[in-house]
């Protein structure tokens, strides 16, 4: 068993299969050796975004290892799993919680099924919705605006 | 600031030109264009398809330019907005951003690229990395987008107030790693080449 604690100082006990895959976690425990009972220290993750990354490692613990990376595959937000769906049913903080500790965990199954919702958030959507739902100000001038619009209208969606 | 864009002109004119040109020497037996054959009435077709997409740019050009004045003007002046307070909920950093718009349609990312500075920084690259026209008319537009986005990012390099603006400050043909080949008409290959380098 290993034994992480969380930005909050809370502790959690879990198992080698689910802490490995973390690349983080797994490359600190090969650093330090088997014997040492310490817990590992996460300062970057809270205890309650702990809970739910170590509730999706459970999840796919048995998962096999994943086939390497085919560069010349397009990427696509479609291909997600229904029980990933549901775990990523979130509010918006708390995805964006997960997914900044996905990053720094390492745990690139994770950090995809984080992005690749945020992805399809976007799906669809205007200018005006995609920054209505994220809160974000506009920040171009109009004269800018239309200068990309121009630059990149053969990409709209007609 | 009108020399280089008239220059990209004349050579889609001249490039269509003298493609028309070799076609007509081959005919009379003298071949001038090296490497593979291809089809000869395609060639003739690409050649007049150029040719009236730098006619077309000719009598669009008013209007572009005026677009890429307008900028120019409001880029001179001292008030360009600064990135005011990012959505406070939406604290990405750029790596991550870019793992998101990888796993997105171009569609989409065409809006996404509108929705803010940061977004577009990220974005744009991504858009323009590979591409994937959906015909001939989008694949038209690209190549008039690619000599816009020459002249502001020239402009911008000049811009004192550059600075300000993270924006523009980049060739979009300079992103281009690939190429859908479908609508990359042969002749452009000559021509695309000029406008990335």
């Amino acid at each position: 068993m290993v034994k992480i604690t969380s930005s909050d100082n809370q502790e959690f006990t879990i198992s080698k299969e689910i802490a490995n895959q973390s690349v983080l976690i797994k490359n600190m425990l090969e650093d330090v050796g088997e014997s040492d009972d310490q817990p590992i220290p996460l300062p970057n993750v809270s205890g309650a975004i702990l809970q739910k990354v170590i509730e999706y490692a459970t999840m796919h613990k048995d998962d096999p290892p994943p086939a390497p990376e085919d560069e010349t595959k397009l990427k696509t937000s479609e291909d997600i799993e229904e029980r990933d769906k549901e775990f990523m049913q979130l509010d918006q903080g708390t995805m964006f919680e997960i997914i900044l500790a996905a990053n720094y965990l390492d745990m690139k199954n994770l950090l995809d099924l984080g992005c690749k919702t945020v992805a399809n958030m976007i799906k669809g959507k205007s200018v005006e919705e995609v920054r209505k739902l994220f809160n974000i100000v506009n920040d171009f001038t109009p004269e800018e605006e239309e200068q990309i619009r121009k630059e990149n209208e053969w990409c709209e969606d007609r | 600031m009108e020399d280089t864009f008239d220059s990209s002109i004349s050579n889609i004119l001249r490039v269509s030109l003298s493609a028309l040109e070799a076609v007509n020497n081959e005919a009379s037996g003298n071949s001038v264009i090296p490497g593979p054959t291809v089809n000869r009435g395609q060639r003739v077709r690409d050649a007049l398809h150029l040719n009236q997409f730098g006619l077309h740019i000719l009598t669009e050009k008013a209007s572009m330019m005026k677009c890429i004045q307008k900028f120019k003007e409001r880029n001179s002046k001292s008030d360009v907005r600064v990135a005011n307070g990012h959505g406070i909920k939406f604290r990405l950093p750029p790596e991550l951003l870019s793992i998101i718009f990888e796993a997105t349609k171009s569609s989409d990312l065409y809006q996404a690229c509108l929705v803010s500075r940061k977004w577009y920084n990220v974005g744009n690259r991504i858009l323009w990395r590979i591409p994937d026209p959906k015909s001939q008319t989008s694949f038209d537009q690209m190549l008039k987008g690619m000599i816009l986005g020459r002249e502001a990012a020239r402009l911008s390099c000049k811009s004192s107030f550059s600075s300000n603006s993270s924006v523009f400050t980049q060739n979009p043909g300079e992103y281009i790693r690939a190429v859908n080949f479908k609508y990359w008409f042969k002749l452009a290959v000559q021509f695309g080449y000029s406008l990335l380098f």
